[in-house]
């Protein structure tokens, strides 16, 4: 069965990406992981991140994909131990020795190959699964065409990106950010150089920009599970719980429908969703053939989420009343759309709203402000509201 | 005994410089931003090392299609077959077949940023192969990368900070109305920073390097063992400033009493010379380029 792997950056997140369909979640910890300011998981969050998941039948798999130096050799045997002791499914390595260490001290642990290590052919494939790799996450950088023939040529598990954020170079070969801002792009503490602005350095030499859009592979998720792959990847563990919540459930349902019929009836329903996370503009990255200038991002900017407003975190059935967590102003008069995981997306205009102490509001002006409204059907934590035009 | 290698151009005579070998671009499947050499001169100019007793190392250091498997293979018996002595590879592929085929060639590894500590060094000498190390990395991590014998030092060139798969000048080209050829390197600055960087396009990608070149000299004085191999990288380098550079460093290796003098002149074949990444924990405390 195809896995829709997603991303948390905290525990909420973890819930939320599970609540919403996802099939495993992948996090990191405080020590040797990628995105170093993401909010990273604490020993307890990881041990709670487990049982939440377990409970649901969902997997988890730590983030431990540094391009290690020598200081970075103290502590993960350890590390390694503790995720396993703690019942974390798998930890995505981009290091042979890390794998190895693993391998000899927590055995149970599926050892993943980061993306950063760029497999893009299946001997490459094949010589990590012979160093006791049990799944390769792919190069971003390949054809639907290579990805089935990869597949054709090894039997270790596959990995895809299918939705997020592109470096624009093969992860890990760019180390831009090192030399332009002193941040090591391979231990987490990438500065995104590649989307900076860039001059031809001589005289008028005329502007360059390099950025890549975000990949959107909602088209390419079909020839995927046909090929065999066993995990499609949403990045953005810096994202937030609506973008989170949004997409899940936009792959989870497209990827339902696919198993169910064996075809998308409508791809528009599903793009029109994925358009309300916020997000640059996007491609379809290399699946369909290698971007050109339609893979790049130009002129676009990136969109600030000012459309999430609130989270549901209890509805009363018999006042008809809901409790929200606001996460942007919104008021009377305002149009919103529901959804969650068992709701369909639903509409109504704002009425009257009130604050914890029973007092009327104006609007909801404060991040994480309690808010009570009616809602005239039930909804459910952690149904999420938009604004809508 | 550290060695001295060299990447040239190959269809240029490797006469004259004071190495002990060359790294020589494959056409298909190397990154080095060289004019195209055919397979057939790179035959010739490996010929003519074997004569002199000089290395032929070929660079196959791209990242590997599934599509381009059967060439690579071609392309590595082609070579093995002249008895070149190393290959130079950034893609587990050409391990794997090295594992599977046993032939009588070494490899080294040079994904250019990967190799950042001295266990994941040491895993390939299981296969007895060498690393090339990473240059982001302290003076005091490179020693350590290096002390187990296996390592390879790139000690003076641009270097390649940046390799994606995608066309990005013509990319860029197509959306500003900009003409720009691939083959031909491009300075560019970001906007708030004063230095630049040479970006280049091939057929196969796109890389980025400093646009200063970085060496790594009297440091070299300070490791307890020094490298196998010291690479000195000739993309955009003159070939009589190349000359010139690796008779210097030759003159280290052979009269370590003259590093500061041969400094000096280091320096004046191009005075924008910089210690790499984190210069300050690579270079000695307080002592001034």
């Amino acid at each position: 069965m195809i896995e829709l792997l997603a991303p948390a950056g905290d525990l909420e997140k973890l819930k939320i990406a599970i609540l919403y369909g996802a099939d495993a979640v992948y996090i990191g910890g405080k020590k040797f992981s990628l995105r170093a300011r993401a909010s990273n998981f604490t020993s307890d969050d990881i041990k709670e991140a487990c049982r939440f998941a377990r409970e649901r039948g969902a997997k988890v798999y730590v983030t431990v994909n540094i391009v290690p130096h020598n200081e970075d050799m103290r502590g993960f045997a350890d590390y390694a131990r503790e995720l396993a002791g703690i019942g974390v499914n798998g930890a995505i390595v981009t290091s042979l020795e890390y794998a190895a260490v693993a391998r000899r001290v927590a055995p149970e642990l599926e050892i993943h190959l980061s993306t950063q290590a760029s497999v893009a052919n299946s001997r490459a494939a094949n010589f990590y699964k012979s160093r006791g790799f049990s799944r390769i996450v792919l190069a971003r950088e390949l054809t639907l065409e290579q990805i089935k023939r990869i597949k054709e040529n090894t039997d270790i598990e596959l990995e895809v990106f299918i939705h997020g954020g592109m470096c624009v170079a093969y992860s890990g070969r760019c180390v831009l950010s090192n030399y332009l801002a002193g941040r090591d792009a391979n231990r987490g503490g990438c500065a995104h150089s590649c989307r900076w602005r860039y001059f031809f350095d001589e005289p008028g030499g005329g502007e360059f920009l390099m950025g890549s859009k975000d990949l959107s592979g909602l088209r390419a998720v079909g020839a995927l599970i046909d090929s065999g792959v066993k995990s499609l990847k949403i990045e953005g563990r810096m994202k937030s719980v609506h973008y989170i919540a949004t997409v899940v459930r936009a792959y989870r349902r497209l990827i339902d429908e696919y198993l169910k019929n064996g075809e998308i009836a409508d791809y528009a329903y599903y793009e029109s969703e994925l358009a309300k996370a916020e997000n640059r503009e996007t491609g379809s990255g290399f699946f369909f053939g290698h971007p050109g200038a339609a893979g790049q991002l130009y002129a676009g900017k990136s969109e600030s989420e000012k459309t999430f407003v609130g989270i549901v975190r209890s509805y009363d059935n018999e006042t008809g009343v809901a409790v929200i967590e606001q996460r942007n102003y919104f008021a009377p008069g305002d149009a919103l759309e529901f959804f969650g995981p068992r709701l369909a997306n639903a509409r109504i205009t704002v009425g009257d709203i009130w604050d914890e102490e029973g007092r009327l509001l104006d609007a909801a002006r404060h991040p994480r402000q309690i808010i009570r409204m009616k809602v005239p059907f039930p909804v459910r934590y952690p149904d999420m509201i938009r604004l809508v035009d | 005994m550290t060695r001295i290698i060299v990447d040239v151009n190959a269809a240029s005579s490797p006469a004259g410089l004071a190495c002990d070998g060359f790294v020589f671009a494959d056409p298909d499947f190397s990154l080095h931003p060289v004019a195209p050499a055919s397979r057939g001169d790179i035959a010739t100019r490996v010929r003519e090392c074997k004569d002199k007793g000089l290395l032929a190392i070929v660079n196959v250091d791209k990242i590997v299609d599934e599509n381009e498997l059967d060439d690579l293979d071609e392309s590595l018996a082609f070579y093995t077959g002249l008895g070149v002595d190393y290959f130079l590879y950034g893609d587990y592929a050409v391990l794997a077949w090295y594992l599977e085929n046993k032939p009588p060639v070494r490899l080294i590894y040079d994904p250019k940023t990967l190799v950042t500590n001295y266990r994941d060094a040491e895993i390939h000498r299981e296969w007895d192969g060498l690393v090339a190390v990473s240059n982001e990395v302290s003076r005091g991590d490179m020693e350590r990368i290096v002390a187990p014998g296996n390592a390879v030092l790139e000690v003076y060139g641009h270097r390649r900070i940046f390799y994606s798969r995608r066309p990005l000048l013509t990319a860029y080209g197509d959306y500003s109305g900009a003409n720009f050829r691939t083959g031909v390197p491009y300075q560019i600055r970001e906007e708030t920073r004063s230095g630049g960087n040479i970006i280049y396009e091939s057929k196969h990608c796109s890389l980025i390097f400093t646009g200063y070149r970085i060496a790594i000299f009297r440091e070299l004085l300070a490791f307890s063992q020094l490298p196998r191999f010291i690479r000195i990288n000739g993309a955009f380098i003159p070939e009589e400033e190349l000359a010139a550079v690796t008779a210097l460093y030759r003159g280290l290796l052979n009269e370590p009493d003259r590093a500061g003098e041969l400094y000096l002149e280091l320096a004046r074949i191009y005075p924008d010379l910089k210690a790499g990444y984190r210069s300050d924990e690579i270079l000695p405390g307080g002592e001034a380029l």
